[in-house]
């Protein structure tokens, strides 16, 4: 009985050891990945400046080369559509533990959609460290490390967490869901090996902010942890080459509209189990439309090879458009096509160009005394009112609270066609003609003859502000 | 002689002896007052409605209540559109405090008036007693003259409040969004009088009457306070008479009106820039794109000046509506001349009338699909920006039925159906009861939303409610 007793207190002292002695390793490999990591974690600042004011607003940002240059995500920039030009003062700021942090002056690169990255550069040259994303999957159930920054409140502090591999959802972009945490949005996924899989991505705009203007005290990471990444093998391309200013990036399009096929529809044209999209609406001179796509045509392959499957149908058009987005212009794509039920599919073969300048790609010109800024028209402008393309015009970009432009009810988004009679034909025709009618005219109205998004015309009068007209002012 | 018509006549002697006082315009003096208030109650009534609506792709009731006044001996009811318009059953409390059930005549929503016929089978079953009101002239009311308001406030018994006009030409012409019932259009073709009456909710319908206990006006808007808005009578006389010329037991009565498919601008502060007289046209501000002044080569920025010959001024707001109500009352379907000012040019255009449309046609059910539909109008099409005026659009979906099941959604225009274009209502509706009829299993939709055009199929067998819901 008493050796029995001794075993047992053996095999138990040996578990012990062995378990805390596990522990031990798995806490300085921990250590180990977050050393690794934190010296290419940065914050990157900026000064969005429009013509009503300006504010800063300050992201995580990760070093991806040695010469220094720096990823962010896009969310920050994006959803607010902010033109280039109105993105000035870039910093680059890097934490300390012990100090103040440091800011490096930067310059702005440019930005891709379609891996929703954006990219700045350090004006002086320094050797970095930079981290290496590798386009690896974790299998359910590997140990995933997650290391970020918290917020100018906390000191730009790097912060590490802990959680496993759950799965992958399908969809337009690839996510990872993980059980437990990860850290904020651009912060860095890494496996046990210390391996950088991916990065934590888009959620919505004041959890992406390091310095939320709203809520400087905000530690969304922490109090509200994200759970998704994105694979690095979705960005390592943008990553590889990314846009600089001389050189930025031109996305491709194919120029229609697609809809997803939901189940019941999929079957009624005999494609069962075959992801599908319908053409909508193919848009006039476009390559869909030189091709000889047409309205209610079913797209069922993509350069031979079905279309990959997102978990709802609703999907299926961003997954095909982010496929075309990462071709490059002049190339060819071919769809298999049906029409009717029953057709025998058709190879349709598409140049790809350039997609169309965008709003916030346009030149604006801010009408300061009557108080509205406009910027040149764009192709979704002349879309969305059903117009020809060749409609010329400017369109309203913003508009100062309470001045005259906003008190006769010229709104965000009107398309400008006429002003004072005439035509308008160009930006740059636009300003002159504007300038010259308040410099000449100051007490006169403006009459613009406005096309609304819903079509409608409608002539504005905007009857220029007392003080603001007195001569030589 | 019954007592109550006996108990009118001694009203009415009442009302020609108070004060002695004649004239279009006698003061409120309490007689006065107490004698109009005893001629007019006999012919108010509360009127309790349920309106037919639509949620969810199945047919709920609406119920609610407001005023109305008896205008004649065949027991006619003259109220708002936006108490009685639409209704499907209606029942008023008369001044004897019976309650008689009664069916819509016919409305006009433009208008906000609508007409109802008490039953009078009834009426003369249970020996009810009522008297009706004699329509005035509302053009002759004046700024500051006293008037009373007689109705049923938040349903209660009839009440009668006092108060003298404000404004006899009232437009609402300013307003950045235009006025609307439930999403039908209305006041386009009328001002207002403004009168510091109080009205309140269930005021509506009611008589507003002179002091010499003519009804000149409908009590239509109002917040209690003292900024309250009646219908002149002059505008309602000529809709009673086309809603009753045209009233048939198989259709309701209505009012039909022409269009001419533009949007009106006063000219004030823009005379200079169009180089043009004061007071001289209306500016064209907007042309439909589909419609008849598109169709006569008619542009935006046009500037109206005559139509047959006479001319069309419009420098304020207030006078927006007479145009309005001119173009309004051309003959539907017939060419007109229109005068225009163009540039510095001076033209005629001949434009074909068409009938006016509101945005919203009738809504209709169609429960074996989980949907309710409306006709694509004109002006649906114009909004939507649609190549051509046809099709049904969706109004509501039932959950879980084929046209949800199928991910259609409000707004969506049906276009075809098995590849059949849809031309109206009634055409859709023969297509609807031949899919039911052959049992089919599944239909195709063509199927617009925005600017796009997708095939969607539905399961109809397989998504259908059980054939004893409501259809």
């Amino acid at each position: 009985m008493k050796s029995m007793n001794r075993l047992m207190a053996f095999v138990v002292t040996m578990i012990l050891i062995t378990g805390s002695a596990a522990r031990a390793d798995e806490a300085a490999n921990i250590r180990k990945i977050f050393d690794l990591v934190k010296p290419s974690l940065v914050a990157v600042k900026y000064t969005w400046t429009n013509e009503l004011g300006s504010q800063e607003l300050t992201s995580a940002g990760v070093i991806v080369s040695e010469d220094g240059l720096v990823a962010f995500p896009i969310t920050i920039v994006t959803p607010l559509l902010v033109p280039n030009d109105q993105m000035q003062r870039f910093k680059i700021i890097i934490p300390s533990d012990t100090g103040d942090e440091t800011e490096i002056d930067a310059t702005f690169q440019g930005r891709d959609e379609r891996t929703s990255l954006a990219f700045v550069r350090p004006d002086s040259p320094e050797k970095w460290q930079a981290i290496k994303f590798e386009d690896l999957w974790p299998q359910t159930g590997d140990p995933l490390y997650s290391v970020g920054l918290l917020p100018k409140g906390a000191g730009y502090k790097a912060m590490i967490t802990e959680a496993v591999m759950s799965t992958r959802l399908r969809g337009p972009v690839p996510q990872m869901l993980v059980s437990g945490q990860l850290a904020g949005v651009g912060s860095i996924v890494l496996d046990a090996q210390g391996r950088a899989l991916g990065m934590v991505h888009a959620r919505s705009i004041g959890d992406a902010l390091l310095d939320n203007p709203e809520n400087p005290e905000d530690l969304p990471m922490v109090f509200n942890p994200p759970r998704l990444y994105i694979p690095a093998g979705d960005f390592l391309p943008g990553i590889e080459n990314p846009p600089s200013a001389d050189k930025p990036i031109i996305i491709p399009w194919i120029g229609c509209e697609m809809k997803g096929l939901e189940k019941e529809d999929a079957e009624y044209f005999g494609l069962k189990d075959v992801p599908s999209v319908q053409v909508d609406d193919v848009i006039p001179d476009s390559p869909a439309a030189k091709a000889g796509l047409s309205k209610l045509d079913v797209i069922t392959q993509i350069d031979g090879k079905p279309i990959e499957r997102g978990d709802l149908p609703e999907e299926l058009p961003d997954i095909v458009v982010r496929k075309i987005q990462r071709m490059n212009v002049g190339d060819k794509v071919t769809f298999t096509v049906i029409h009717d039920k029953g057709d025998t599919p058709k190879q349709v073969t598409l140049t790809l160009e350039p997609r169309p300048k965008e709003p916030q790609e346009a030149k604006r010109y801010y009408a300061r005394d009557l108080g509205f800024v406009v910027r040149e028209i764009t192709f979704v402008d002349t879309y969305r009112r059903h117009a020809a393309a060749s409609t010329t015009g400017v369109v309203v970009a913003q508009l100062r609270p309470q001045a005259a432009a906003q008190a006769a009810r010229l709104e965000p988004q009107d398309l400008i066609t006429q002003m004072n009679g005439k035509p308008v034909l160009s930006l740059d025709e636009f300003k002159k003609d504007y300038q010259d009618s308040r410099r000449d005219r100051p007490m006169d109205p403006l009459v613009l003859e406005v096309t609304k998004l819903d079509g409608k015309q409608q002539t504005i009068n905007i009857q220029p502000p007392q003080e603001d007209a007195q001569p030589g002012m | 002689m019954d007592r109550i018509v006996l108990r009118n006549l001694a009203c009415w002697l009442a009302l020609l002896m108070a004060g002695c006082q004649t004239g279009p315009y006698p003061a409120a003096t309490p007689q006065r007052v107490a004698a109009v208030t005893a001629a007019i109650s006999p012919a108010v009534v509360r009127v309790d409605i349920a309106q037919a609506h639509y949620e969810n792709g199945k047919q709920s009731l609406i119920r609610g209540n407001g005023s109305g006044v008896i205008i004649d001996q065949q027991g006619r009811i003259l109220t708002n559109y936006h108490v009685a318009g639409r209704a499907i059953e209606i029942y008023v409390t008369l001044f004897s405090e019976e309650r008689v059930p009664a069916k819509l005549i016919g409305d006009d929503h433009w208008t906000d008036l609508a007409i109802i016929q008490m039953d009078m089978d009834t009426v003369k079953k249970q020996h009810i007693q009522f008297s009706s009101a004699e329509l005035g002239n509302s053009s002759a009311v004046v700024v500051g003259q006293d008037v009373m308001a007689f109705g049923t406030p938040f349903g209660l018994a009839r009440t009668v409040t006092r108060g003298s006009v404000s404004n006899t030409d009232r437009t609402f012409f300013d307003e950045p969004k235009t006025l609307d019932i439930d999403g039908y259009e209305t006041g386009d073709f009328s001002n207002w009088i403004q009168m510091d009456v109080p009205i309140n909710p269930g005021n509506s319908g009611g008589p507003l009457v002179d002091l010499n206990a003519k009804v000149v006006g409908i009590n239509t808007r109002g917040g209690g306070q003292n900024l309250n808005f009646a219908i002149p009578i002059d505008t309602a006389k000529p809709v009673i008479a086309a809603i009753l010329a045209s009233a048939s037991p198989a259709r309701k009565g209505r009012v039909d009106r022409s269009d001419l498919g533009f949007e009106l601008l006063p000219m004030h502060q823009l005379e200079s820039y169009y180089n043009i007289d004061i007071n001289r046209g209306v500016l064209i501000d907007n042309v439909d794109h589909i419609g008849p002044y598109a169709d006569a080569g008619g542009q935006a920025q046009d500037i109206l000046l005559a139509i047959n010959g006479a001319p069309t001024n419009v420098r304020f707001p207030e006078e927006m509506a007479a145009v309005r109500q001119r173009i309004a009352s051309l003959p539907i379907g017939q060419d007109v001349q229109l005068t225009i000012k163009r540039g510095k040019e001076t033209k005629t255009l001949i434009a074909k009338t068409s009938l006016l449309q509101g945005f919203l046609g009738d809504e209709e059910g169609f429960a074996q699909w989980g949907v309710s539909l409306r006709p694509v109008t004109r002006p649906f099409a114009v909004a939507q920006q649609m190549d051509q005026v046809a099709g049904v659009w969706i109004t509501s979906v039932a959950d879980g039925e084929p046209v949800e099941r199928a991910h259609l959604q409000y707004g969506d225009v049906i276009l075809s159906v098995n590849g059949v274009p849809v031309t109206d209502m009634a055409h859709f509706q023969s297509m609807y009861d031949q899919t039911l009829a052959a049992k089919l299993d599944s239909v195709a939709l063509e199927v617009e939303r925005d600017r796009e055009v997708f095939t969607s199929i539905l399961k109809v067998k397989e998504y259908a409610p059980s054939s004893d819901s409501n259809e």
